[in-house]
């Protein structure tokens, strides 16, 4: 017990010692039980909550091998009261069930009855639970299998779902061991890339969280041809769809007329079927006019690319979803309405999680520095600011013009080197623009437009491209190296590490990518951008501060 | 006081010490004779309290004395049963395997504890059975061991012939006799049964032969005798045995390791209370006490709930460390802060469960309704109960002697039950104490810890030695890092931790500690007093790594903009259009004694009221303008009635009080808590004996006579002076003159049942002699069955002069007292 790598919390959470030369072994032993929180560079945070334990019992272990888990590694003695709660806790799993009844449909069952008439008498489950059909079942409606499961998870009895999935309509997919892009040299699965597709598959249904640039769209791939099954992809924009497709086209066997696009300009179905949440979610005279796609075809996959942004309402709504197995991907899964549970209840847990250090350590995304540069307003503009409405102020901060000189520096400063600058405010955006002589992409922009000007960035043909949020994720752009980001959504995490994201594919020469954010001193800008940095931070991506006036004085590095 | 009196008179004086110390209640108020000892110590009230400290066995071996000897007593019998006799009656078997023999040494030994706290006695003269103490039987109950009561049955050929050993014979029973006497033997000997029901011919049958009485239309009893033969006699079924739960195996290292974290929490909970209530006082209610928007204040400083924060802050006032300061308002300060800080973990978890050990306070009570239906209040004067400090030692040694296990509260109730089942405490308060034991980490898991130990047996030294080798040693380290948290790996030093307390907010707690850097608190440690530079390397001193950047920029960012807006005091100002006019005025020395300053170029502010300055103002030869608020001019009216101001000397007469109250009010923080109070207890009952000795000894002188009994029957003169006589119309008769003593002798004689001559004042108010026979003392009357005329009578005690027994001893078996106490022959055999 003592000299261990692990440091347990009276609040439920571990301290795991990087340093120490266990730690790789402690990892191993927690990671069933405790979700990673925060992985910053000498101690990584982990958290042990009711839905991880319940999650470790799902998949096999029980309590007394978590308990054994703790003590093996802990430098500190247990507290006795949190090892009991731990054993607590683990029990309530598996009391009820969720399974198929052959006459009746979708049932709960219960080896307990008292806990049966405690979540039937609870509010929270009422229409959610059908007629009582014995002392120990009930049956429940089909479409509410999510909403009711999370509900469960809320009142502290978790359900075991065995109701397991349709299989869907066969459709056979492999990943194809040849990457045409390349000459056609052969490619495999990285290490992580098959981890997240076998916890995917193990545990039926969830969300695997990958950071940027780490290759999700292989990993959807992959669980295509695990799965072999018609697929439904549904995805952010055009572009991304358009994305996907060629992504789909090089990794697997798939043709170009098994895969079909759904959005707003073309409608094709096909077995595999690439859809945005934009036009599933379209309603004319207060119906939702696509939502037979969702019926077209028997899916047996639906995979949700940057799940964190899906939509709720929709999709809890659609009854036969629910009993198909579900990818959700995505690199950041916060939300600042603090929604994320949503995600859980409707696609499934958490399946697979990395800590972006530990990607970028084994070379699969570049290594990323960021860089906050301070601007100190002039004496002017920060008596405008002073008096200003409170709802103004963060667009005169994050708008000033002073910003227009630092990103010039900057740019100079990375001569040569692919450059995006992102940002919020159009009028901002399209000065920058002029400023340093750029295209503009904005949500104006055609798709054909966008397109052509991506590629010839990819192409090296121009070197320097302004966007505005359009371009925050999904957008592919492996060469770029440099961005920098003059304003945003306020204090979005999510938003901060997706265009971080940007940056980070494994340049040719293995150069650090460099992100920046320019924020002026001493206002709201600057308070916002102190809560954005700080999921990256907690991934390790600690923030250098440095003046503007000494941007030029900095070397490149 | 017959031949009780006589045993406690052969006590030496150890012997009496220790049953002075056995059962305190009789020094106060303290007696001055033997007699007014054994009068005391026959008292009811004393003899419950007695009965209350005896533990399960010890009532048994009372009980089946009391039994025995009842049924033994009589004409020809006055011997009382014997300890073999008794455990006998108690165990049952005569072969003296190694368990009976264990059983009965136990016996022997409580018959020796029994005597020792005078409950029980033996007639010296050679025979020595033991018989009980007078007033023991009453106390004991109706039915002591459940056996009925002892009848004098009317059929004298069967009182005779009765066996008290051996079987009874049932063979020629009707129906329904043996189950009848079954359901009646052990447990209860009365029983409801309708006595001209289906069982009256059983009923019948059996009151013939002397094994039922019946009491009314509905009830029947098991006379003593009969029942103990019925039990074949037996008194009991088996020596109880303390109870042994079975706890849960409790290592002592684990128990440690919890409590030590227990002991850690409860004083970091001490500390802040402390801080929290230096910077804002807690106002105290008038009836006393804390109001509970206080204690919700309290509670979410220490970040914990109300009931939690009610115990510390009871804990913190048992130690000393906050008092109510007296003032008006009044409100609860800490006391010496600087002091207790500085003081060493050990040694402050030391003086804490001291003082907790030996405090009557019942924190539990806070938030409960009294008798009238308000809430108590922590710190309230009626939050304390006299019984909570022994029964809290009491606690803790029943933890102490199950070494090994854990026990919970229901188990420890049951042991304190066993060894006190005439005084069971309440388990509310068992739970509580226990409870509390293991907040401040005494036990833990149900065990003592290794600290806890030391506090019932060591030194305040040991204690505080305990608690630090228990503690994990300290840590110097804080790892920083890149998302301006820091976390040290284990607990910091005091040094790590008072700077971190500065410099961050704590995020989570444990067995390490994690900590977040916010501008709030960087600024927070600036406020102090600390330079940027200086925290930096303070950082940096513990960090094994460098101080990561954001770090670095976010203290340097803070200090740049710390000091930048400042507020001081001033009472009046001057605006000034000219800078030069300005600084010649503040140069000027007419103002020197305003205390004039320069603000701002423009502006002086000065320490005097405006009507003050404006005078000097004037002497120094300008003319200023009094401005309101808003900038209007008044008009110039130097009355100072008209110009607001402060006293200053409000806050310091404030400041005064408190120090006053806080010198006045330091008490002595190291009680010494229960062994002090035993030792002044000893003192006293030490005092006790000589002074008994001294009055026995000069009694005998004075009566010249070599006679055991204590008290001659002729004392005309000098009584001791606490001793009051009560004057009558004639002589001091012969007798006792102390009305206490009075009463002593007659409960003797009423025990004994022996004739004792009587002085009362009759209806007339003239006094009359009678002889009497007392038949039971008790609730201010004596009802007495008079021997000459052959009638009960009840004596008011008021009325009563003086007893004396009748010469010739309590023995009535001396044939010459037989001849001469009556000539009716239904007293003789009335036994």
């Amino acid at each position: 017990m003592t000299d261990g790598p692990l440091i347990v919390q009276s609040d439920k959470s571990l301290l795991l010692e990087i340093d120490h030369p266990r730690s790789a072994q402690a990892r191993r032993a927690i990671a069933p039980f405790a979700e990673l929180e925060r992985a910053p560079e000498h101690m990584h945070t982990y958290r042990l909550t009711p839905l991880g334990l319940w999650n470790a019992r799902a998949a096999g272990h029980d309590a007394e091998q978590v308990v054994h888990a703790l003590v093996e590694y802990s430098r500190y003695p247990v507290p006795n009261a949190l090892l009991v709660d731990i054993a607590e806790t683990m029990d309530r799993y598996g009391r009820l069930t969720l399974s198929k009844h052959p006459t009746h449909g979708l049932v709960l069952e219960t080896t307990d009855r008292a806990v049966l008439t405690e979540v039937m008498r609870s509010k929270k489950t009422a229409g959610l639970l059908g007629e009582r059909i014995d002392e120990d079942t009930v049956a429940v409606h089909p479409s509410e299998r999510g909403h009711l499961k999370q509900v469960l998870v809320k009142l502290g009895w978790p359900a075991e779902d065995l109701a397991g999935y349709v299989d869907g309509e066969k459709h056979p997919i492999d990943l194809s061991p040849t990457d045409p892009a390349h000459e056609d040299a052969p490619w495999a699965l990285r290490p992580y890339q098959q981890q997240a597709v076998d916890g995917f598959w193990h545990g039926g249904s969830g969300v695997v969280v990958l950071p940027c640039g780490a290759g999700k769209t292989i990993v959807g791939a992959a669980s295509m041809a695990r799965s072999g099954t018609t697929t439904l992809i549904l995805v952010t924009n055009t572009v991304s769809a358009r994305q996907w497709r060629d992504e789909l086209l090089r990794r697997t066997t798939l043709t170009e007329d098994e895969i079909g696009e759904y959005s707003g300009a073309r409608k094709e179905i096909r077995p595999v079927t690439i859809a945005t949440y934009q036009v599933l979610t379209t309603k004319r005279k207060g119906v939702y006019t696509h939502l037979e796609l969702l019926d077209a075809r028997d899916w047996g996959l639906v995979v949700y690319d940057e799940v964190h942004l899906l939509p709720a309402p929709i999709f809890r709504m659609t009854a036969d979803l629910q009993a198909r197995r579900r990818l959700g991907l995505t690199a950041t899964l916060v939300r600042e309405d603090g929604r994320e549970d949503e995600v859980f209840s409707l696609i499934g847990p958490k399946r697979f999680d990395a800590p972006w250090k530990d990607i970028e350590a084994q070379g699969y995304i570049a290594p990323a520095e960021c860089v906050e540069v301070r601007l100190t307003l002039p004496d002017a503009d920060r008596m405008t600011y002073a008096v200003a409405e409170p709802e103004d102020r963060y667009r005169l901060a994050a708008a000033a013009p002073g910003k227009n000189a630092v990103v010039d520096a900057l740019i100079r400063k990375h001569a040569g080197e692919q450059t995006l600058v992102i940002g919020q405010y159009l009028d901002q955006l399209e000065e920058l623009s002029e400023h340093i002589d750029a295209p503009l992409i904005t949500g104006e922009t055609t798709v054909r437009e966008r397109q052509r000007l991506y590629d010839a960035f990819r192409t090296g043909e121009i070197s320097r491209l302004v966007v505005s949020k359009v371009a925050n994720f999904s957008i592919d752009l492996p060469e770029a190296s440099v961005a920098i980001q003059v304003s945003g959504s306020f204090g979005s995490r999510q938003e901060e590490a997706q265009r971080l994201g940007r940056i980070m594919r494994p340049k040719a020469d293995g150069k650090t990518a460099h992100f920046y954010a320019v924020v002026a001193r001493d206002t709201v800008d600057q308070d916002f951008a102190a809560h954005r940095q700080r999921f990256l931070a907690e991934q390790g991506y600690a923030y250098r501060i440095v003046d503007a006036e000494d941007v030029e004085a900095q070397p490149a590095s | 006081m017959g031949t009780f009196s006589e045993d406690l008179a052969r006590r030496d004086d150890a012997a009496l010490l220790a049953l002075l110390l056995a059962r305190p209640d009789l020094t106060h108020p303290a007696p001055t004779t033997l007699r007014a000892l054994a009068t005391h110590l026959t008292a009811h009230a004393s003899v419950v309290q007695a009965l209350m400290r005896l533990d399960a066995a010890a009532l048994q071996v009372l009980e089946s004395v009391s039994v025995l000897a009842s049924l033994e007593a009589g004409p020809g019998h006055g011997r009382g049963p014997s300890t073999a006799d008794v455990a006998h009656a108690i165990t049952g078997s005569t072969r003296s395997t190694a368990a009976t023999r264990d059983d009965r040494d136990t016996v022997t030994s409580t018959l020796g504890l029994l005597h020792e706290r005078a409950l029980v006695w033996r007639d010296g003269a050679s025979r020595g059975g033991w018989r009980t103490a007078p007033g023991v039987d009453d106390a004991l109950g109706a039915y002591p061991a459940g056996l009925g009561p002892n009848l004098r049955t009317a059929a004298p050929g069967e009182a005779g012939t009765f066996p008290t050993r051996g079987p009874v014979d049932l063979d020629d029973a009707p129906a329904g006799a043996r189950e009848l006497l079954a359901a009646l033997t052990w447990e209860q000997p009365v029983g409801r049964v309708r006595t001209d029901g289906r069982h009256r011919a059983a009923v019948a049958w059996l009151v013939a032969r002397g094994l039922l009485a019946v009491v009314d239309a509905e009830h029947v009893v098991v006379p003593r005798r009969a029942g103990l033969a019925l039990r074949g006699g037996r008194t009991h079924r088996g020596l109880t045995r303390p109870p042994e739960p079975a706890g849960r195996e409790a290592v002592q290292a684990d128990v440690d390791a919890e409590a030590a974290t227990a002991a850690l929490e409860t004083l970091r909970q001490v500390s802040t209370l402390l801080r929290t209530w230096s910077a804002a006082p807690a106002a105290v209610l008038r009836a006393g006490g804390l109001p509970v928007r206080e204690l919700r204040r309290t509670a979410l400083a220490i970040e914990t709930d109300d009931a939690t924060a009610a115990s510390v802050v009871e804990l913190a006032a048992q130690t000393g460390l906050v008092v109510d300061d007296g003032d008006d308002p009044a409100s609860f300060v800490p006391v010496d802060l600087e002091e207790w800080t500085a003081t060493p973990p050990g040694e402050r978890w030391s003086q804490l469960v001291r003082a907790w050990t030996g405090s009557p306070r019942t924190p539990w009570a806070v938030g409960l309704r009294d008798e009238r239906g308000t809430a108590r209040a922590a710190l309230a004067p009626d939050v304390e109960r006299p019984w909570v400090a022994p029964l809290r030692r009491r606690v803790l040694e029943v933890l102490a002697h199950a070494a090994g296990t854990g026990l919970d509260a229901e188990q420890v109730h049951e042991v304190l039950a066993w060894s006190s089942p005439r005084a069971v405490p309440p388990l509310s308060a068992v739970t509580a104490l226990l409870g509390e034991a293991q907040q401040w980490g005494v036990a833990a898991l149900g065990a003592l810890s290794s600290a806890g130990r030391a506090l019932l047996a060591g030194t305040a030294r040991d204690v505080a030695a305990a608690l630090d080798t228990m503690l994990p040693t300290a840590v110097d380290v804080v790892l920083l890092q890149g998302d301006l948290t820091g976390v040290v790996p284990g607990r910091p030093s005091a040094a790590l931790e008072s700077l971190l307390e500065l410099a961050s907010d704590v995020e989570s707690r444990g067995a390490g500690l994690t900590v977040r850097f916010t501008p709030a608190s960087v600024t927070r440690a600036l406020d102090s007093g600390m330079s940027g530079t200086a925290l930096r390397d303070a950082l940096a001193t513990f960090s094994p790594a460098p101080v990561p950047q954001p770090l670095e920029y976010l203290i340097d960012d803070a200090a740049r903009r710390h000091g930048t807006v400042r507020v001081g005091a001033a009472l009046s100002y001057v605006r000034v259009a000219d800078p030069a006019v300005a600084a010649a005025l503040v140069a000027h020395r007419t103002l020197a004694p305003t205390g004039a300053f320069l603000l701002a170029p423009t502006v002086v502010a000065a320490q005097v009221p405006a009507a003050a300055l404006v005078e000097a103002i004037r002497a120094a030869g300008v003319s200023p303008v009094l401005e309101a608020p808003d900038g209007t001019l008044l008009t110039a009216s130097t009355d100072a009635d008209t110009l607001r101001s402060v006293r200053p000397g409000a806050r310091r007469a404030h400041a005064a009080a408190l120090e006053r109250r806080r010198a006045a009010a330091r008490p002595d923080r190291l009680p010494g808590g229960p062994v002090a109070l035993a030792e002044a207890e000893e003192e006293r009952a030490a005092q006790v004996v000589r002074r008994l000795r001294s009055n026995a000894a000069a009694r005998a002188a004075e009566a010249g006579s070599g006679d055991d009994r204590v008290h001659a029957t002729a004392v005309p003169a000098a009584p001791s002076t606490s001793t009051p006589t009560i004057p009558g119309p004639r002589a001091a008769p012969a007798g006792t003159p102390d009305p206490v003593g009075a009463l002593g002798v007659l409960r003797e004689a009423a025990a004994d049942g022996s004739s004792v001559r009587i002085e009362v004042v009759g209806a007339r108010g003239l006094p009359e002699s009678r002889d009497v026979q007392p038949l039971r003392v008790a609730g201010g009357r004596i009802r007495v069955r008079d021997l000459a005329r052959d009638s009960e009578l009840t004596v008011a005690v008021h009325r009563l002069l003086s007893a004396t027994p009748l010469t010739g001893g309590t023995r009535t078996d001396d044939p010459s007292d037989s001849d001469r106490s009556s000539t009716d022959p239904t007293t003789r055999g009335a036994r």
